[in-house]
């Protein structure tokens, strides 16, 4: 059984007997993106992950469509389970070959292992070892198949502890783990609450902090990441709280998402609670033994904010017997998310970022290339109905009611004559 | 003699004694909870001025008047001369007693 804070017990491509790196070999989920590892000599055979899975749809080298290549799950020479691409050419010294597909597939159930429970509990009870029955989260399974959060990604990094990627895969999809919770992980902020355990009240020593410093009201979500780098990101706002407060912008990095929906359902969570007043309340002497993720009552004149509310740090004094515990207590009602803007990153070879915003009744969609610079004269065809010209900012306005929510492809032609397409969601 | 007025909704002008009270705006909100304010302090390299104002709160006087914190509304450290300080309320901690901190 591997602790909590050791790091994660990942085999490393040195197994193999003869390899190019040593490198962790990744376990992957969902639907995901990520180098293949070199596994032979002469550069025609690699392995994506450290197990079978679903499918391999698309390998690139360099950024561009790879030729004669075949998908298998095959075993290695140590007798493991590998999901593996075979070239019919040696890939060429220095070229990076790149898979998507779709990854791990349940132990039992042979389902796609994309419910947040179900990746930590892989994470906990099959990698790490640990003595975890997947029934603990259901909840938490729940919770999630509610608010219809999947996630895709990669446990690439064999230093990281396993409570350190359970945490990543909790915080990217706004949820929280704990080794001393029950049930281990719980969708916060903005998951439903469990019946409360314990009433805090004026004899328990409530102090509370609100920090502006604390608020955000404009916040950038970077997701659909490929070996550690966002190719998405997604920007909401609370209109009304910039107005009060003045634009406070922060960046939440979601390696564990792939989808617009789930981007958007997180950073609207977040920005319901970050982007209004917050105490950060703090309570002595509870003589109920409260847990992490447990919830309170609050009934205190010292701050007058009745409610119920989830610990999300607890500490039990063994002489005593009694609990302190820190909760957070958000005042007013949510604030309303509005979504300003969504961006993809595109290969190196095209360009390097097309940007969506709305402005009045159009979306302005913004091209740039690789350096930075606006790409200028590029025509730009939406739906392969409308097409237009960026202006000298790169800049191109479509009508909003032509874009309505969905999916949309842009043909764009630049102006050198290089002929691209890609799908933006609205 | 020195008080803090906080431009929130309501107002709320918040006095150390009863002297205090004849200078203060009449009709607007007023409470004689305030105990002590801070030093005034600033530096060229850096450090934004700010005070860090102490009001009583061992009945919950300040968590009545504070349960929805007043950040980022305008506050005033002001005495008979005029405004001394104005800054914008930055944080809040309820306890024993209450502490408010204006930054410029």
């Amino acid at each position: 059984m591997t602790p909590f804070t050791a790091p994660i017990p990942l085999r490393s491509s040195t197994i193999w007997g003869g390899y190019r790196v040593a490198e962790p070999i990744p376990h992957r989920y969902g639907y995901v993106t990520g180098s293949l590892i070199q596994y032979n000599a002469t550069r025609t055979q690699f392995v994506w992950a450290d197990h079978a899975v679903s499918n391999i749809s698309d390998v690139t080298i360099d950024d561009q469509p790879a030729e004669a290549w075949a998908f298998s799950n095959a075993i290695d020479v140590t007798g493991h389970a590998v999901a593996m691409v075979t070239f019919n050419q040696p890939v060429d010294e220095g070229a990076t070959p790149v898979a998507r597909g779709v990854g791990k597939l349940h132990p039992s159930t042979g389902a796609l292992m994309e419910s947040p429970a179900t990746v930590v509990w892989d994470l906990l009870a099959n990698i790490a070892g640990r003595d975890i029955a997947e029934t603990e989260l259901d909840d938490f399974r729940n919770a999630c198949a509610r608010l219809g959060i999947t996630v895709s990604g990669s446990i690439t990094d064999g230093g990281a502890s396993v409570q350190g990627v359970a945490r990543e895969i909790c915080a990217s999809i706004g949820a929280v783990f704990s080794a001393g919770m029950r049930g281990w992980c719980r969708v916060y902020p903005g998951g439903e609450l469990s019946p409360a355990v314990a009433t805090v009240g004026d004899f328990d020593g409530v102090s509370a902090v609100a920090d502006l410093g604390d608020l955000a009201n404009d916040i950038t979500i970077e997701f659909a990441h490929t070996d550690g780098s966002p190719r998405q990101t997604l920007q909401v706002e609370s209109v009304e709280s910039v107005a009060r407060y003045g634009r406070r912008s922060m960046t939440h990095s979601a390696p564990w998402i792939s989808s617009n929906r789930v981007a958007l359902d997180v950073a609207s969570r977040l920005l319901k609670h970050r982007a209004r007043r917050v105490w950060s309340v703090s309570a002595g002497g509870l003589s109920e033994r409260v847990r992490v993720g447990d919830v309170i009552t609050l009934d205190s004149v010292r701050l007058p904010v009745p409610g119920d509310y989830m610990a999300l740090a607890t500490e039990l004094d063994l002489d005593t017997e009694k609990t302190a515990i820190q909760f957070e207590v958000p005042v007013g009602a949510a604030p309303m998310a509005s979504l300003v803007r969504t961006a993809t990153a595109f290969t190196r070879e095209s360009y390097a970022a097309l940007g969506v915003e709305a402005v009045g009744s159009d979306y302005v969609i913004t091209l740039r290339e690789e350096d930075g610079r606006a790409m200028v004269g590029a025509a730009v065809t939406l739906d392969g109905s409308i097409t237009r010209y960026t202006d000298s900012a790169g800049r191109v306005a479509f009508p909003a009611n032509l874009m309505t929510a969905g999916e949309h492809t842009f043909r764009i032609v630049t102006a050198d004559g290089r002929t691209l397409t890609t799908v933006v969601t609205v | 003699m020195t008080w803090l007025r906080i431009e929130s909704e309501p107002v709320r002008q918040l006095v150390k004694d009863v002297a205090d009270l004849a200078h203060i705006t009449a009709g607007e909100s007023r409470a004689m909870i305030l105990e002590s304010v801070g030093r005034l302090a600033s530096s060229v390299d850096g450090e934004t001025p700010n005070i860090s104002a102490t009001l009583r709160n061992r009945s919950g006087e300040s968590s009545r008047l504070f349960s929805s914190p007043p950040l980022g509304a305008v506050a005033k450290l002001v005495d008979t001369s005029g405004t001394v300080f104005e800054g914008i309320v930055y944080r809040v901690e309820l306890g024993e007693t209450c502490s408010i901190t204006v930054e410029a």
